[in-house]
């Protein structure tokens, strides 16, 4: 940068910028924090609290929602890594005109709009009679993150290379011995990408679990868009919950930042 | 090997099972509920081929869903790549503290969309919102922002840009990150300045990604349910309605699910359209 204007025109941007990103967080934070009286005009509010918080979190209905939301993830992050990982194994590796031909279908699923399947997809669940269970919910996840899942995972497949494997063929290995034993242990970092980008996918999900889930299934960001529909919305405690619905990705925040910026997770986190 | 051998075929299962089961047949049934009369209120299920299909597109709701969802579209697509491509060009020049800036600039990723939605509901609330302190320390007055048919569209836009802007930006700044460095060097060696060097070869050598950028993040908003039906499902009225928010209230909420297939059929179509123009340019940026 030269001297002159510049500098402080940078500055000035800067400043914009991080006003930009940052002023609904810290208004959200001002309010999870406040005590009695909330501002009605600009200021901070006059008395500060960790209330918030501890109400939200000895809410029975909000750590039961928690806990469900944490139990789904695992389950659709064990179900789509499962099913995911060979297939996109078998995507890298083989060039019949199947396999390619399900690999383009795979792209166009991960684009598809999933309210199309809205209504459809809450039938299949009723008649499988997987309605507000935990199975049936993850299921509803793993169907849009499995296509992503295989994209992502047959590129870390493609990095593997494969005179490892040519060699293990000629000592007499099977396609499932291979996998397991030669490609898997150098696919690792992959793996742990992957279940990440399931384990966030299914967490932040909200329409597939607003239609599947009833009573007790139901997953908090269901329970908070709730909350916002109430006649008299209670700013401070749902404040206190939109922060503490961060912390999984703040325990993981230098590796979400890391993925995007290889353009790996595009596309989840999103509405 | 150009055929699939049993033991692959055995590898593939579990995963085309689920997405055959839970989509294929969901998908079909969508089709074929869209050629139907189909509605829990008038208890009928008749076949009527395309009468849903010419039924939505002749209605005005379809003009003002599409109006809206142009609107929205256009709201949560320019506002955050602009902002996205400024940040990203100050931080490929790495000025102080740029690595604190990335941290800090991407923090709306770590907030879910019904989170998005409090704290932006609560940002245009009536008595608490700081947009209306604000406004009122403006002398501009207070609103209703989200129950206002004239600022709630604009409004939940603007929350979706906000929440777009950090992916945008780390998608842009790894596209600055990965471009061939020679020719800036050799403009360094010219004597270029920061604004030359952004005006005739970044910008330039970035513009293919920028574009997969935006169609990518175009297929999102038009994809997109969760923000607006959290802050306005639609409303007032008709007043933020969009594709996919107007699909769910047919089926969900009208139990019409002939008239909501043929909606999520429109969607499919709108979102394949875009779809095809990403793979024709990746092809070309590739």
């Amino acid at each position: 940068m030269k001297g002159g204007w510049g500098v402080p025109l940078v500055a000035l941007a800067i400043f914009l910028l991080l006003v930009w990103a940052l002023t609904p967080v810290v208004y959200a934070m001002l309010i999870s924090l406040a005590g009695f009286d909330l501002p009605t005009k600009l200021g901070l509010p006059n008395d500060l609290t960790f209330a918030n918080y501890l109400d939200a979190l000895t809410d029975r209905e909000v750590y039961r929602a928690m806990a469900n939301s944490l139990i789904i993830a695992v389950l659709a992050t064990a179900i789509s890594t499962f099913s995911s990982i060979p297939a996109s194994y078998v995507f890298s590796r083989s060039q019949s005109r199947v396999a390619s031909a399900l690999l383009l279908l795979f792209l166009f699923f991960r684009l598809f709009p999933w309210i199309a399947l809205a209504f459809p997809i809450f039938l299949v669940m009723a008649r499988f009679r997987l309605l507000d269970t935990y199975l049936g919910v993850s299921i509803g996840h793993t169907v849009w993150i499995i296509p992503t899942a295989i994209w992502y995972m047959k590129g870390f497949f493609d990095l593997v290379p494969k005179e490892l494997e040519e060699s293990a063929v000629l000592d007499g290995a099977t396609p499932f011995v291979l996998l397991t034993k030669v490609v898997l242990p150098l696919a690792i970092p992959g793996m742990v990408a992957v279940s990440l980008l399931a384990f966030f996918s299914s967490y932040t999900e909200y329409l597939y679990s607003l239609i599947l889930t009833r009573v007790h299934t139901v997953t908090l960001p269901v329970l908070m868009a709730g909350y916002l529909s109430e006649f008299k919305v209670e700013w401070r405690k749902i404040s206190a919950i939109s922060m503490l619905s961060t912390i999984p990705m703040l325990a993981f925040y230098s590796y979400l930042l890391s993925y995007m910026r290889r353009g790996l997770l595009y596309g989840v986190m999103k509405g | 090997m150009r055929r699939l051998t049993l033991d692959q075929a055995v590898l593939i299962a579990p995963a085309l099972a689920i997405m055959l089961v839970f989509f294929a047949y969901p998908i079909g049934l969508t089709v074929y509920f869209s050629l139907l009369d189909y509605s829990l209120m008038r208890r009928t299920k008749a076949f009527v081929g395309l009468a849903n299909y010419l039924h939505v597109l002749q209605s005005d709701l379809f003009v003002r869903t599409a109006t809206n969802t142009l609107v929205w579209v256009v709201i949560s697509t320019v506002l955050p790549l602009l902002i996205a491509l400024v940040a990203a060009l100050l931080t490929y020049f790495r000025f102080r503290g740029y690595r604190a800036f990335t941290a800090l600039f991407s923090l709306p990723i770590v907030f879910i969309p019904s989170s998005t939605a409090i704290l932006w509901a609560l940002m245009y609330s009536d008595p608490f919102g700081l947009v209306n302190h604000l406004c009122e320390a403006f002398g501009l007055g207070r609103r209703i922002w989200l129950a206002d048919p004239a600022t709630a569209l604009p409004a939940v836009s603007i929350a979706n840009a906000w929440y777009g802007t950090p992916f945008a930006y780390l998608m842009l700044l790894a596209g600055l990150e990965s471009l061939p460095l020679e020719p800036i060097e050799a403009s360094e060696v010219d004597g270029a300045s920061s604004l030359q060097k952004v005006r005739y070869i970044l910008l330039p050598m970035l513009w293919p990604i920028f574009t997969v950028v935006f169609l990518l993040r175009l297929i999102d908003t038009v994809r997109s349910f969760a923000l607006i039906w959290i802050m306005t499902q639609g409303g007032p009225g008709t007043a933020s309605l969009t594709l996919p928010v107007a699909t769910f209230k047919a089926s969900f909420l009208q139990y019409d699910y002939g008239l909501g297939s043929a909606w999520g059929i429109i969607n499919v179509i709108v979102v394949m359209g875009i779809s095809f123009a990403i793979v024709w340019r990746r092809r070309e940026v590739e």
